[in-house]
């Protein structure tokens, strides 16, 4: 009580001698307290976990406002407890992160959590903490799940019995994230209670079986979103599901094959190595991403070529990782087949680019409604010397109207490219470029790397003049970032 | 559709507005009013001055085509709140830039800057907008400005968050202790 009077006089008369910014913006009520509740819960919403808990030493009427706003309750070993980067922490600093979940729980009792996400290193010996820390988010009606877990080396992996989300009354759990758990789905009346609700899955480093994914599938019939990562012992992928609306399947080590039947789904994105993809009935499947990796021979841009169009003719976006040179003897540009609905197409280089250049002119040949091209450059250096000159004829592209490249830093190698395409696609109305390389976060969504990277101002002058001599269109725009 | 048409408010202190129906429709509250038929008359707005009202107008109308596209559903659509699952965080961190293609990467970024621009604006601005956004139920606006009040918390403590705002601490030393103890670990 006492601190707050004191400080108050010494404002008071800092307030007559020079006045600072930070004076300015004082004012003289606690306008802030008498907001009503529900706005003090909106700020506080936009706070972490622990800054939110610490509003409660602001004064009474402060005390309990946290409690009833908080609706996102992310327990992250690593923010809470001040350990950097490394998610592998002491015993010490395990325990008591427990301690300090238990304490807030226990203050919320009786709120409803939106969301709710452990994060720490904790396994199988911490099992019945775990148990009853999902028990209650169910209860409370969480609608999102998260565990994250990082594994010691030593220890088993946390296993959460299948039959622990329907704990609720009914069940209101619509996004489950598990990652480095086992799901214990207990033979052979596996219960798959408060899987009913959900709408996204996304397992990463989970142990399945084969099984394991038919009856998730089977008891998710509302499921919309599957993201399976780092599952091994899968060898067959077999999604069967009418609801399912995305899949994501990224680095299954065990995967031999992967069999769509999902007449809903409409993105399919795919990193790991090669499989065989067997499209049985997919027809609204419009968006696909592939990024094969692996050192054998194969690549998404060959597959995409060839066996694609005939199994997907529908494909209207697809996003292309390319990681093989390009040879024209092995792949003859002649008799691919045509993609009739392919308007949109993101090409992301890890090869040179004089490979990544004659792949792009065999996809825009492949596609001629292509509306939108998207390039992601890497400026690889060519390694061999021997490679023959592949001439590149002009061949006229009448449907392409955007261009965007991200990742561009005015080597020639990527001026003439650029060159290349104003030159022939002589509908081209609008031209983005932008030094900043782009990451793809999954589901469409990218993310700008924004340090760094930029072109000074006279190097943008220069490439501006160079590229708008190109243009074939009149008013077409050309805007450099 | 016919002619835009002008609705006409009263502020708290007497003064009247002339503003487009499409602009005053970002308004939860003042669309329910003129859907129940106030609109062909002055529509009071009892708790909003004068003095921030052309404020919240500048928001209305910029956020006004959101508006139109979605016709007449509920509160609009927030460009940052993210539908990823995985990374969201309601913008407790940073927001990423996440955008799709050319177009909607150069209208995100514009309205970025127009958002810092408006938002630069002191503290009795800033409560003046949080009251008059939650009692007009505009939530982008509320939002915003919510977001801008939790950036003068975020890694203070007690006693400087109290000094920001003028909070007076009016615990015993002993409740004071309790509350402190109840959750230690966010006090270290």
């Amino acid at each position: 009580m006492g601190n707050c009077v004191c400080s108050r006089e010494i404002s008071a008369s800092a307030k007559n001698s020079i006045i600072s910014t930070k004076e300015i913006e004082r004012i003289e009520e606690d306008r802030i307290s008498h907001l009503p509740d529900e706005v003090l819960g909106h700020i506080i919403t936009f706070l972490t976990l622990r800054e939110a808990v610490r509003t409660s030493a602001l004064s009474r009427r402060w005390k309990y406002v946290w409690r009833t706003s908080v609706s996102d309750l992310d327990f992250d070993a690593k923010n809470m407890l001040g350990t950097q980067n490394h998610p592998i922490h002491g015993q010490e600093i395990t325990s008591k992160f427990i301690r300090v979940v238990d304490q807030t729980l226990k203050l919320l009792q009786d709120f409803k959590v939106e969301r709710f996400r452990i994060c720490c290193d904790l396994d199988n010996r911490h099992g019945s903490i775990l148990h009853r820390w999902v028990k209650s988010a169910i209860i409370s009606g969480t609608k999102e799940l998260h565990l994250d877990l990082y594994p010691r080396p030593d220890y088993q992996l946390y296993s959460l019995p299948s039959g622990l989300l329907g704990s609720g009354k009914k069940s209101s759990l619509k996004h489950l994230h598990l990652t480095f758990c086992t799901l214990n789905i207990l033979r052979p009346y596996p219960s798959f209670e408060g899987f009913e609700s959900l709408t996204t899955l996304s397992l990463k480093h989970v142990f399945l079986t084969e099984e394991d994914v038919g009856d998730l599938l089977c008891h998710c019939s509302l499921l919309e979103c599957l993201k399976l990562a780092e599952c091994m012992n899968l060898v067959i992928l077999r999604i069967f599901s009418p609801s399912l609306k995305y899949l994501g399947v990224n680095e299954l080590s065990d995967l031999v094959e992967i069999k769509l039947c999902a007449t809903s789904l409409v993105t399919f994105e795919f990193t790991g190595h090669m499989v065989n993809f067997c499209f049985v009935n997919v027809p609204l499947l419009i968006t696909v991403m592939l990024h094969i990796v692996g050192f054998n021979n194969s690549d998404a841009a060959p597959i995409a070529l060839t066996t694609f169009p005939a199994h997907l003719p529908q494909l209207e976006n697809l996003v292309i990782y390319n990681t093989k040179l390009y040879f024209e003897t092995v792949f003859p540009s002649e008799s691919l087949p045509t993609y009739t609905n392919l308007t949109r197409l993101v090409m992301v280089a890890k090869v040179p680019e004089m490979d990544f250049f004659f792949w792009i002119v065999t996809f825009m040949k492949v596609s001629p409604f292509l509306k939108t091209l998207q390039l992601h450059l890497c400026h690889l250096k060519d390694e061999s010397e021997t490679r023959e000159i592949i001439r590149v004829s002009n061949i006229p592209h009448r449907y392409l109207k955007f261009l965007e490249v991200n990742g561009f830093a005015g080597y020639q190698e990527q001026i003439d490219m650029i060159t290349y395409i104003l030159k022939n696609a002589i509908a081209l109305e609008s031209v983005l470029i932008d030094p900043r390389p782009r990451f793809y976060l999954g589901n469409g969504k990218w993310k700008t790397h924004n340090n760094q990277w930029f072109m000074p101002t006279r190097e943008r002058k220069r490439i501006y003049e160079l590229l708008l001599q190109e243009f074939q269109t009149v008013g077409a725009q050309l805007t450099i970032l | 559709m016919a002619s835009p048409k002008v609705i006409v408010l009263r502020t708290c202190d007497g003064e009247t507005f002339e503003v487009d129906e499409s602009v005053v429709y970002v308004s939860e509250t003042i669309k329910n009013m003129i859907e129940d038929g106030c609109g062909d008359g002055v529509i009071p707005l009892p708790n909003v001055s004068s003095k921030i009202f052309p404020k919240v107008i500048e928001y209305c109308k910029k956020h006004v085509s959101d508006f139109e596209s979605l016709k007449k559903t509920s509160n609009g659509d927030e460009k940052e709140k993210d539908k990823d699952d995985d990374s969201s965080k309601k913008g407790k961190e940073a927001v990423p830039d996440v955008e799709e293609d050319a177009e909607e990467k150069a209208r995100v970024e514009e309205l970025k800057e127009w958002e810092t621009t408006y938002m630069d604006i002191d503290q009795q601005v800033l409560f003046d907008l949080l009251q008059a956004a939650n009692y007009l139920n505009i939530k982008g606006l509320l939002l915003m400005a919510a977001e801008k009040a939790a950036s003068m918390i975020r890694g203070k403590t007690p006693e400087q968050i109290r000094e920001t705002f003028n909070i007076k601490n009016d615990f015993t030393p002993e409740e004071y202790e309790e509350v402190r103890r109840e959750n230690a670990w966010a006090f270290e």
